[in-house]
């Protein structure tokens, strides 16, 4: 498939300004985040020297370093929890037969119908009754437990395509069921499994509103929470010091690009086809 | 543990033993039901009680621990509010800017697909993603200052001499609406572009060697071939976006908190602020349902759409 030499400098052109346009904006962070209050008077947009590293000691000791330690913590639990249980849901549903399957996937399915807005009341009443607000596990319990769908339906359409001879060996030579999940399963599906683990730690990464009903605590909030809630109050820091705040956010996406960015694009794509 | 799972067949239920082997059947997967377990209990807990107290507290005067029956009032209130009026229009602006600028990424992943190099698709591709390393939040941040009186958008507009327009964009009921529809520029989503991407690219390239024997154009292939292709993408995500926006209230909440006035107020706001300012959770569940409905709607004529074009 040819193009014509004009379609080529056209689409070669207007994605590089798109591209542009997206990345000066992450761009911007970083340069405003070395800047001091006179520095951001004059010459707001473009980089200026010196660059004020004491912007980021300024923000992490303002409490990103709290909500950052909190935020790992959150974002961990939530993507190992909700992992080893779609993992574990996807693989007995893919793999065994047992009275009452297609109604109960069906009830899995149908999540996809709950949206978050019709629960939200009701699941903070539940957090609040089971005495977990103003406790991580408040954010973490309802995240994991609170099954994710997509998922698990992702997760066993994958494993289903996995071939049953592999299994049928397995089973000869006397494996059980974690015999199957953990030496068969598992290895095979391991970049489906990471991608998957990389789009939940996103999202919980960037939780803002569950955290900021339940954590009502300043030295519990997730960086989302701090960073915004610090951005708003009254006598905010200088930009600069919030923008350092916000580049210190960015680092754990950084470091996920940077191991496993050909996973993730990779693992989405494939994902993707199936819609 | 070693024991096999026998397949469920339909074929012995009708034998007369076929209760004793339906219950024998449930002994032996017992395993199954276990690993299951955390799953099935967590999501009746967090998602189908919960869902289910919303419609029941949508009837009561509900303050979160007593309940008194008042029917539809709350729907009733909900529906008499004549200042709602302003955050259905909004949530509606929201609706068809959010979907229309869907053509942005589908525009973007169709110019990869035709990119002539795997090696070029595959850097626009990473370069696309890489804006993902800042997290959402951090752009309210950043959005706020380009906003304000001195920010970013005003030097920019004041270096061009525009400063006649200049203002602050977040505080003024006639630009509020509309810099929250801008905040995305240039509403690139890089998962959208992605799902649009694996579609092009998921094309059989023997159509498209036909269609350039026949001496198609770009324009034409384009309409004929590429586009009908990506009509499942295109219907899911717009779908997708639809539920999205009629429940996000995030970006109004934390970029000017409903106002001006009202003039960023949304549906889904409002139940928020019932909810944590007012204390009215049994009006934030009425305002929850009627969302939910909405939603679940056109899902169903969607989900029949979807159906009856492939047939």
């Amino acid at each position: 498939m040819k193009n014509s030499r004009l379609f080529n400098w056209f689409s070669y052109t207007t994605l590089t300004i798109i591209v542009a346009l997206m990345l000066v904006q992450v761009a911007l962070l970083f340069i405003m985040s070395g800047k001091d209050s006179s520095q951001m008077a004059t010459n707001p947009l473009l980089p200026t020297f010196p660059f004020n590293w004491e912007n980021y000691v300024t923000a992490w000791n303002l409490g990103i370093r709290d909500y950052m330690g909190n935020s790992v913590i959150l974002s961990l639990a939530i993507v190992v929890g909700n992992t080893v249980l779609a993992v574990v849901t996807a693989y007995v549903f893919a793999r065994y037969s047992f009275p009452g399957k297609v109604l109960i996937f069906s009830l899995i399915l149908a999540l996809m119908m709950i949206p978050g807005i019709l629960t939200l009341v009701p699941r903070y009443l539940l957090v609040r009754d089971l005495k977990l607000l103003n406790n991580l596990w408040g954010v973490i319990l309802p995240s994991v437990l609170g099954a994710n769908a997509f998922q698990i339906i992702i997760m066993r359409t994958f494993f289903e395509s996995l071939p049953e001879e592999l299994f049928e060996a397995a089973r000869i030579d006397g494996g059980g069921h974690w015999t199957l999940l953990a030496r068969i399963t598992l290895p095979l599906s391991l970049p489906i499994i990471s991608s998957m683990a990389i789009l939940q730690f996103n999202g919980a990464w960037n939780d803002l509103i569950w955290p900021l009903l339940v954590l009502n605590r300043d030295e519990l909030r997730p960086v989302s929470v701090g960073l915004v809630l610090l951005s708003t109050q009254q006598g905010a820091p200088q930009i600069g010091v919030q923008m350092a705040g916000s580049v210190i956010a960015s680092i754990p996406m950084v470091v996920i690009f940077l191991v496993g960015m050909r996973a993730f694009i990779d693992g989405l794509s494939t994902g993707a086809i199936k819609l | 543990m070693a024991e096999k799972i026998q397949p469920f067949t339909t074929a012995q239920r009708g034998s007369k033993n076929s209760l004793m082997h339906l219950l024998s059947q449930i002994w032996r997967s017992r395993t199954l039901y276990l690993l299951l377990a955390p799953t099935v209990i967590g999501m009746v807990l967090f998602q189908y009680y919960p869902a289910l107290q919303a419609f029941w507290g949508s009837f009561h005067s509900w303050d979160g621990r007593r309940a008194n029956y008042i029917g539809l009032y709350n729907y009733g209130y909900f529906f008499q509010d004549t200042r709602l009026i302003q955050s259905w229009v909004n949530i509606v602006q929201f609706l068809i800017f959010n979907i229309l600028s869907l053509a942005v990424p589908l525009f973007v992943a169709y110019l990869i697909y035709r990119l002539p190099s795997a090696r070029h698709r595959y850097i626009y591709r990473v370069l696309v993603v890489l804006p993902l390393i800042a997290p959402g939040f951090v752009f309210i941040v950043l959005w706020r200052w380009l906003f304000s009186l001195n920010g970013g958008i005003n030097i920019i507009l004041r270096a061009v001499g525009l400063d006649s327009i200049t203002r602050i964009w977040l505080g003024d009921t006639s630009t509020a609406l509309y810099s929250l529809m801008f905040m995305g520029f240039p509403w690139v989503d890089a998962f959208t572009m992605l799902i649009f991407l694996a579609g092009f690219l998921a094309i059989p390239t023997d159509m498209l060697d036909a269609a350039a024997v026949d001496g198609a154009s770009i324009w034409r292939r384009f309409w004929s071939i590429e586009l009908p292709s990506v009509r499942g993408q295109i219907k899911v995500l717009v779908i997708l976006t639809f539920i999205g926006t009629v429940q996000d209230f995030g970006r109004s909440l934390f970029m000017t908190n409903g106002g001006p006035g009202w003039s960023t107020m949304v549906p889904a706001l409002r139940m928020y602020f019932a909810f944590t300012q007012d204390a009215d959770y049994g009006y934030a569940s009425a305002i929850g349902v009627i969302l939910f409905v909405i939603i679940f709607a056109l899902t169903l004529i969607n989900q029949r759409y979807i159906r009856g074009s492939e047939e």
